[in-house]
């Protein structure tokens, strides 16, 4: 895994001391970083541009904890993205400076080289690309982007990392490229649900496994949306939270009427630790969405059959829940590679 | 101001093309019987510079003032006397109010030229582009005010903004924030304007063309619904701006 601290370590004592030693072969102090996937995971797609290496990650891990991106050195990615909560955050809508409030719930951060494009409503392709967003969105950063990067390019750390892992000078490229890489190294999968997934059968208990049926049954049909090894298709589907939304979801990038109030399927792994719920928080506890679908949702015109009443027995009920339960990695909020 | 040579190797192939067309034809080998324009463009209201601390009257007789006044241009051509396009591809312009706004055009053949062409906005291929990956001295990297957009990744074609009097009365106070941010790859507006171009060997003649920023507020009110659009929270706003642009720009 990531050695941060060597790494860090080694650089500063460069910065100290590179102009008295004599000059050490930059090359060998990157190397490239061996991304370790779950079982079962599918292999992970890396830009050419950004591929993996130990320097790369470390710096982006030091940049997604610097507010000195905030224009007023106030926020930090990590501001809003906590570890503990799987790297979302726990109210429904986060603080960016001066205590401003925008519009949507923090999303959880795993899993993120998987994802086709970012965003509840798809808006942006990579992840070096959504980096430009946070630092410019006056509800969250409020930074004009060549004033961070002008900023942040002060840092004689940041300035031989830059060197070491994509030998240039710290500029915008370097910002985006190591946040990507630090981002990409985020990958949650060993959860509970994973153990008994991978053969052991006595990892999930009944209930579990009861809820886990349900789950992927035809009357449920929650597996129909959230699928695959990530548990969502990345599709862009109406749940029914509302009759009349007032964020139109995936239309305000296709302006499409059959595109209003539809939202990016979010994944449910870690779902225990990301409360609260949707793409505006508005669902403060898993029993309440577990409730919200029972129900079947408000008749938004553009709502998905499936989402319809589930007339769910109250065993029933706890049993999803029990499953929902076991999709928790404890492994991935704890990991020490992770952590500032 | 900044303009960009992306294919510099495509200029090379046309010049040494022009080279060998002229050279059956020209007295003078020494040279490859170019020249080159260098196109300014100005912004300019009512004839005069436009400045972001002047006041102007809408013909509906709101003040208003104009602080940004930004956008790209693309996608240029010199049409020759057959109706043939000479291409400039790989070079953008970040036009500004104040600045000299200069895009030098290389390696044209000598000949006589009738019309200039060109975009305004970003084709659809560098509109998808990342910003972070041109050079901070390219006209297509993050730049202030921004001219991209992060939350629907793609340029900004035209950024203009300023502040207006709203007041029922219109008693010129001139305090309200209007801004039009016209971007996504259907809002590329195409320009053709008339030149009389005479290009010899050696030759850099100059071509000034000014956009009437006046011409922009053709049918927008500065007001009710016409005081902001990002584009897809505003599209007949958009849509109006986008349909102004063709005829704003004039050749002096
Ligand atoms: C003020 C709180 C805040 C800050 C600061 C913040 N984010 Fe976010 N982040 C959000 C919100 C809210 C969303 C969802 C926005 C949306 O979907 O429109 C989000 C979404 C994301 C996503 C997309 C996830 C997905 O599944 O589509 C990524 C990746 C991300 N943030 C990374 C970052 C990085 C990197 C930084 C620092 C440069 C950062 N965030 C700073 C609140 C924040
Ligand atoms: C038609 C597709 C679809 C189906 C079927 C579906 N969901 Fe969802 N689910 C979504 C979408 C879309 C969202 C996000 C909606 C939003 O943010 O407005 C969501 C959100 C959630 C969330 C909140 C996730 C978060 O991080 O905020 C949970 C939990 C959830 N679904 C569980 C389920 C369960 C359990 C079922 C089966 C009973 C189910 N879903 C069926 C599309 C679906």
């Amino acid at each position: 895994m990531i050695k941060g601290k060597v790494i860090f370590g080694s650089i500063l004592f460069l910065v100290l001391f590179s102009t008295s030693c004599k000059p050490v072969e930059d090359d060998l102090l990157d190397r490239p970083y061996n991304l370790v996937l779950p079982a079962g995971f599918p292999t992970m797609s890396i830009p050419a541009d950004n591929q993996l290496t130990e320097v790369r990650i470390e710096l982006g891990k030091m940049l997604f904890f610097d507010k000195a991106l905030s224009r007023d050195s106030s926020v930090s990615c990590g501001s809003c993205h906590l570890q503990s909560h799987a790297f979302s955050d726990v109210v429904n809508i986060s603080s960016g400076i001066e205590g401003r409030k925008g519009m949507r719930n923090s999303p959880p951060l795993f899993n993120l080289g998987y994802h086709p494009y970012f965003f509840f409503d798809g808006g942006v392709p990579t992840l070096e690309l959504q980096v430009l967003a946070p630092v410019q969105d006056v509800n969250e950063m409020d930074h004009e982007f060549p004033f961070a990067v002008q900023r942040l390019a002060q840092n004689p750390a940041y300035q031989k990392m830059a060197q070491i892992a994509y030998k240039r000078d710290f500029d915008a490229f370097v910002l985006t490229r190591a946040i990507g890489a630090f981002e990409r190294t985020l990958v949650s999968g060993n959860s509970t649900y994973d153990k008994y997934n991978n053969g052991n059968s006595s990892a999930l208990n009944e209930s579990a496994k009861r809820g886990l049926a349900l789950f992927t049954s035809e009357r449920l049909s929650c597996s129909g949306c959230h699928s695959g090894f990530n548990f969502t298709d990345y599709s862009f589907q109406n749940n029914g939270l509302y009759l009349q939304y007032p964020d139109s979801g995936r239309m305000r990038v296709t302006t499409l009427p059959e595109d209003r109030d539809k939202f990016k399927v979010p994944s449910l792994r870690n779902i225990a630790l990301t409360a609260p719920y949707m793409h505006d928080g508005s669902i403060a506890t898993l029993p309440e969405v577990v409730e919200h679908y029972n129900n079947g949702g408000a008749a938004n015109p553009n709502k998905d059959p499936r989402i319809k009443p589930l007339t769910l027995t109250s065993q029933e009920k706890s049993d999803l829940l029990e499953f929902l339960y076991s999709l928790t990695d404890n492994d991935f909020i704890t990991n020490p590679d992770y952590a500032p | 101001m900044k303009a960009l040579n992306f294919k510099h190797f495509a200029f090379i192939l046309l010049a040494i093309f022009a080279a060998v067309s002229v050279t059956s034809c020209s007295k003078d080998h020494d040279h490859d019987g170019t020249g080159h324009v260098h196109v300014y463009f100005t912004n300019k209201y009512d004839g005069a510079a436009q400045t972001s601390t002047a006041t102007y009257t809408g013909t509906n007789g709101r003040d208003f003032k104009i602080t940004t006044n930004n956008y790209y241009i693309s996608n240029v051509r010199l049409v020759d006397h057959d109706g043939a396009e000479v291409p400039f591809t790989g070079q953008y312009l970040l036009a500004k109010t104040g600045e000299n706004n200069e895009l030098e055009l290389e390696g044209i053949a000598a000949g006589h030229y009738h019309h200039i062409r060109f975009d305004v906005g970003i084709d659809s291929v560098t509109n998808h582009s990342d910003p972070s990956t041109y050079a901070s001295t390219s006209p297509l990297a993050p730049t202030t005010p921004s001219m991209h957009w992060s939350w629907n990744s793609g340029y900004i074609f035209y950024r203009i903004e300023g502040l207006v009097d709203t007041s029922a009365a219109k008693n010129g106070t001139v305090d309200g924030a209007w801004e039009m941010h016209l971007g996504t790859d259907s809002k590329l507006a195409s320009v053709e304007l008339d030149i009389d171009l005479e290009i010899s060997e050696g030759s850099h003649p100059g071509l000034n063309i000014t956009m009437n920023t006046e011409d922009l507020f053709t049918n927008i009110d500065l007001g009710g619904a016409d005081i902001a659009t990002h584009t897809m929270d505003n599209m007949p706003l958009a849509n109006k701006l986008k349909a102004n642009i063709a005829a704003a720009f004039t050749v002096e």
